[in-house]
């Protein structure tokens, strides 16, 4: 390569930018607009200088951009490590170097960091098509690899990416044993940086105005489930999730009820079928496990809280499957005094109008149950809306929101109504979780998104015990049957609901995106959640009882032993194929020859051996020498191969009789 | 064909040697010269001179003494009186085919001036190149017996022969032939020249358009390869050789009649070239002939 200053030809470099470019590719929208700027540059950059085969930048200009660059990114996340500042500097120097490609090390050094950088593509994300790209961008840097290591000679692209998928293809077996037999260890092994778990999505332990229905303008998927009977009716799937028993007037929060235990009280009783089901809860970097209402049993160590709510002992933070029993139709028995007190705590402020409607109600029932009527009725009859986008609300929220405003979401609703309950001295609380969720007839399972988050309260009567009671359900019971429109919430608006639809074209869209749920909920379910529960699981079903790290350990490296003294034997025993078609036949020729009797001695050329075989088989001859003279042009005539004379040899050769008579 | 005719006429001169007919042949086509090992009487002589009949070409004969000298083959320079100046009487080797009758006869420096014009087709004598005729062609022939008083030829000089052949006793039927026919320089005699020697040179140069495909240089290459790492010969065949044995096989297939070489070719005209070139080596049975030592290279490598 005159010119260009490099021992690398430039097809290789090509085959090098081509991959790096895929790897990065996928980085870019999360990086600072300058490292974008600055890649794709030095992407041009290098393609204009294999183009015009130019000198190569010189090496100190070099050194000073890594060191500035290095600098420059230093200064912009405060820091050199963790997931967003590591895989900057990353693709800094992978794009810098890039420009100094100069002897075969420099590439190969390239080809390692790319791979490197594939694998911290799925710190950000693990999808099947990030998956599936991330597999070919793999097959690319293999390919370039291959460039290198076959630099002398030219071979055609193809004959890359065939070996590189080829090389790929012997990795998978074992690639499959390590992922199913490598001990997994729950939490993050290798110490993933701080700031992985930012941006996961799901329910806060708190509720202020708002809260709520920001979350439900979210379309991501908050968990999935699987009913392993039939599934309970709509307004029964109320997902449990924290319960808030303190306010102040405006937030609402756990309070101080801090009593765990191992399992679900004996005071609580089971007043109709149980239902068992599993969910596949997505990362949300809080301890709740959500269950139905009213959670009963949970296949996970977690301890249960005395409202009624499983708690993981660690944040969940990656994407994990329990299965749980729970009693839709229950009775929570007698209410503890510290807790009656806790569900009767009003902030300090309850304005006067607030006080005098729960005072008129009291005064025209004589039952807790009669004033709880009063309140959904008058939710009912008076001009509440119910709105994703309501207006805000001023100094005392509850009062603002009842004579004022009246447009709410749930939350509104649930704080508004828990306050007069509570001003009529019936014990309430409020429950913040999910409700509903869609039902995907593809993987036969429930999915339940952010935008299903909810809010409700729990009033404490004599008789029934803790009782759910919806206030959102007397305002726009559609709420409690249908799923949020995300596509049509206008600001203010009443909120839309989604309805069944009845178009061709819009019941087919909606089947083909359950059907990516579904393949995206096994991939989730076998591929992401194949955490340690699951891998105990799978070894107990081998057999493996209580597998120790030890046996562990030794199962991987004898079964990847087995893999690879099986891949060893395969190329031992295989007999070495020629490449050439001309080749192939002629030696099939000889292997029928000899099984009449003519074997080929191993230096015998074309025109002794048919000699032989027409001696020895004169009723052959025409076809042997057909086959032979055919050969002869092939492999030693002057021109080119013919491809029909090829395949009219192969053809020949095989009509020719296998065996004798 | 041509070429067959002159075989099928050489072939009833000298009887029931067809293949070392068609290697004498391939070996003057290919350029080459020719040594023959054998015993006295076996028709070396005969051969020669009806190649030279058969194809119209000039012919003498050289019988080496030991006590021949160079002058004697090259050429002298005589002074004429007449014109008083030197004038040049070429020696024998001056012909188109030249037989040097038992060269190891001869003391080294005189071998070496045949061997030196057969090399560079041209000789210097008193400062004055002269050109040989076209074509050139040396039979040398070599006693293998009765060795006292002979020089044998030193490996490095019989690597100038591009082969080396023995003709052997002829078989029942040919001998009986030979008894019952005529006399072979009668047979001669009568011969006409079945070709011209512009028609000759012109065939000398269809040698090197017969093409060699990679496969069968590949198959070359590999016996030469082995040739050069087996324990079981001295030293290898060297580059020469190599290109020895690929043109010759060329002129082998040319005579066949085709324009592409087999592995055939190759390995047929293999004993010839390379049998007085190739050295087994010392701890091997030294006593094997060339020929044996070729089967044995022939046999360890194999042909895809």
């Amino acid at each position: 390569m005159p010119g260009s200053g490099t021992l690398l030809s430039a097809r290789t470099q090509g085959w090098l930018l081509a991959a790096v470019t895929l790897v990065v590719l996928p980085h870019l929208p999360r990086l600072p607009w300058w490292i974008t700027l600055l890649a794709v540059g030095v992407g041009l950059f290098k393609l204009l200088l294999l183009r015009r085969s130019r000198r190569q930048p010189p090496r100190l200009l070099l050194a000073l951009l890594t060191l500035a660059a290095a600098a420059v990114v230093f200064f912009s996340f405060g820091t050199l490590l963790g997931k967003q500042a590591g895989v900057a500097l990353l693709i800094v120097m992978l794009a810098l170097k890039l420009l100094e490609l100069h002897t075969a090390r420099d590439a190969r050094l390239l080809v390692y960091l790319g791979y490197f950088v594939v694998i911290t593509n799925f710190l950000f994300t693990q999808t099947i098509p990030i998956a599936l790209y991330m597999f070919v961008a793999t097959v690319i840097i293999t390919a370039a690899l291959s460039t290198i290591t076959h630099s002398s000679e030219e071979r055609p692209v193809g004959n890359h990416l065939r070996l590189a998928a080829v090389l790929l293809a012997q990795a998978l077996p074992i690639m499959l044993v390590l992922f199913v037999f490598f001990p997994r260890v729950a939490g993050p092994l290798w110490g993933l940086p701080k700031d992985a778990y930012a941006g996961m999505t799901g329910l806060g332990d708190s509720m202020t105005p708002g809260a709520i229905s920001s979350l439900a303008q979210s379309g991501a998927t908050a968990f999935r489930v699987e009913f392993f009977g039939p599934a309970p009716e709509p307004a029964l799937r109320y997902w449990r999730g924290p319960v808030l028993w303190h306010t102040d007037g405006r937030t609402w929060s756990p309070g101080r009820i801090a009593s765990y235990s191992r399992k679900l009280p004996e005071t609580v009783q089971n007043r109709g079928e149980a239902v068992r089901y599993a969910v596949t809860l997505e990362g949300h970097d809080k301890p709740w496990l959500l269950a139905l209402d009213l959670p009963a049993q949970i296949s996970r160590r977690a301890l249960y809280t005395v409202d009624f709510q499983w708690l993981s002992y660690r944040p969940v933070r990656e994407r994990i499957r329990y299965e749980a029993t729970s009693w839709p139709r229950y009775h929570t028995g007698p209410l503890d005094p510290q807790l009656r007190k806790a569900a009767l705590q009003l902030p300090q402020q309850v304005s006067p109008r607030v006080q005098a409607l729960a005072r008129d109600w009291r005064a025209r029932t004589d039952s807790d149950r009669g004033v709880v009527q009063q309140a959904l009725d008058h939710f009912h009859t008076q001009p509440f809306v119910y709105t994703l986008q309501p207006p805000l609300l001023g100094e005392d929220p509850v009062d603002d929101f009842l004579f004022g405003t009246r447009r709410g979401f749930c939350e509104h609703y649930a704080a508004a109504f828990v306050v007069l309950m509570r001003s009529a001295g019936i014990p309430a609380r409020v429950v913040t979780g999910y409700q509903g969720g869609e039902y995907n007839p593809v993987g036969d399972y429930w999915l339940v998104r952010q935008a299903d988050a909810h809010a409700w309260a729990e009033v404490w009567l004599p008789d029934d015990g803790w009782l759910r009671v919806d206030p959102t359900a007397a305002v726009a019971p559609e709420r409690i049957e249908h799923a949020l429109d995300l596509d049509l919430q206008a600001a203010g608006a009443p909120a839309r609901f989604r309805l069944a639809e009845s178009g061709l074209l819009v019941r087919g869209w909606r089947r083909l995106q359950f059907a990516a749920d579904a393949v995206n909920n096994h991939w989730n379910q076998w591929v992401l959640a194949y955490g340690p529960q699951r891998q105990l699981e799978l070894l107990a079903a081998l057999g493996f009882k209580q597998p120790s790290w030890r046996e562990m350990a030794l199962t991987l490296l004898l079964l990847t032993g087995t893999c690879l003294l099986g891949i060893a034997l395969w190329m031992l025993l295989r007999i070495p194929r020629p490449s050439d078609p001309v080749v192939q036949a002629w030696q099939r020729f000889c292997q029928r020859l000899e099984r009449l009797g003519v074997r080929r001695a191993p230096s015998e050329g074309p025109l002794d051996l048919a000699m032989r075989a027409t001696a020895a088989h004169p009723e052959l001859a025409p076809q042997v020498r057909t086959i032979t003279d055919l050969y002869i042009r092939l492999r030693y005539g002057r021109s080119l191969q013919d491809s029909r004379e090829v395949q009219q040899l192969q053809q020949r050769v095989r009509h020719f009789p296998q065996r004798a008579g | 064909m041509l070429l067959d005719g002159i075989v099928d006429r050489l072939g009833d001169i000298i009887l029931g040697k067809e293949h070392q007919l068609r290697l004498a042949l391939t070996c003057l086509l290919a350029r080459g010269h020719l040594l023959i090992e054998d015993l006295p009487g076996v028709g070396k002589t005969t051969l020669a001179h009806s190649l030279a009949a058969v194809l119209g070409l000039h012919y003498q004969r050289i019988q080496f003494t030991s006590d021949l000298l160079p002058a004697d083959i090259l050429g002298v320079s005589i002074y004429n009186r007449d014109t008083a100046e030197f004038q040049f009487h070429p020696g024998p080797v001056f012909s188109h085919i030249v037989l040097a009758d038992e060269i190891n006869r001869a003391t080294p420096k005189t071998q070496s001036a045949l061997l030196e014009a057969m090399e560079e087709h041209q000789i210097t004598i008193e400062g004055e190149t002269r050109n040989l005729p076209q074509p050139f062609f040396v039979i040398a022939t070599q006693n293998p017996l009765y060795q006292i008083g002979t020089f044998p030829l030193p490996e490095s000089q019989l690597d100038r022969f591009l082969m080396c052949i023995e003709l052997g006793y002829p078989d029942a039927k040919a001998e009986r032939e030979l008894l019952r026919g005529a006399d072979r320089r009668t047979l001669l005699a009568g011969v006409e020249p079945l070709m011209s020697t512009g028609q000759l040179l012109e065939l000398q140069k269809g040698v090197d358009s017969v093409h060699a495909a990679d496969a069968l240089l590949d198959y070359l290459q590999a016996l030469l390869e082995f040739s050069r790492q087996s324990p079981r010969f001295q030293n290898g065949l060297s580059p020469r050789a190599g290109l020895a044995v690929l043109h010759s096989a060329k002129a082998w297939a040319l005579l066949a009649g085709r324009d592409l070489v087999l592995p055939e070719d190759l390995q047929t005209i293999l004993p010839a070239v390379v049998g007085h070139r190739l050295q087994a080596a010392e701890d091997q049975a030294a006593n094997l002939t060339g020929h044996e030592r070729v089967r044995l290279l022939l046999e360890s490598v194999p042909l895809p």
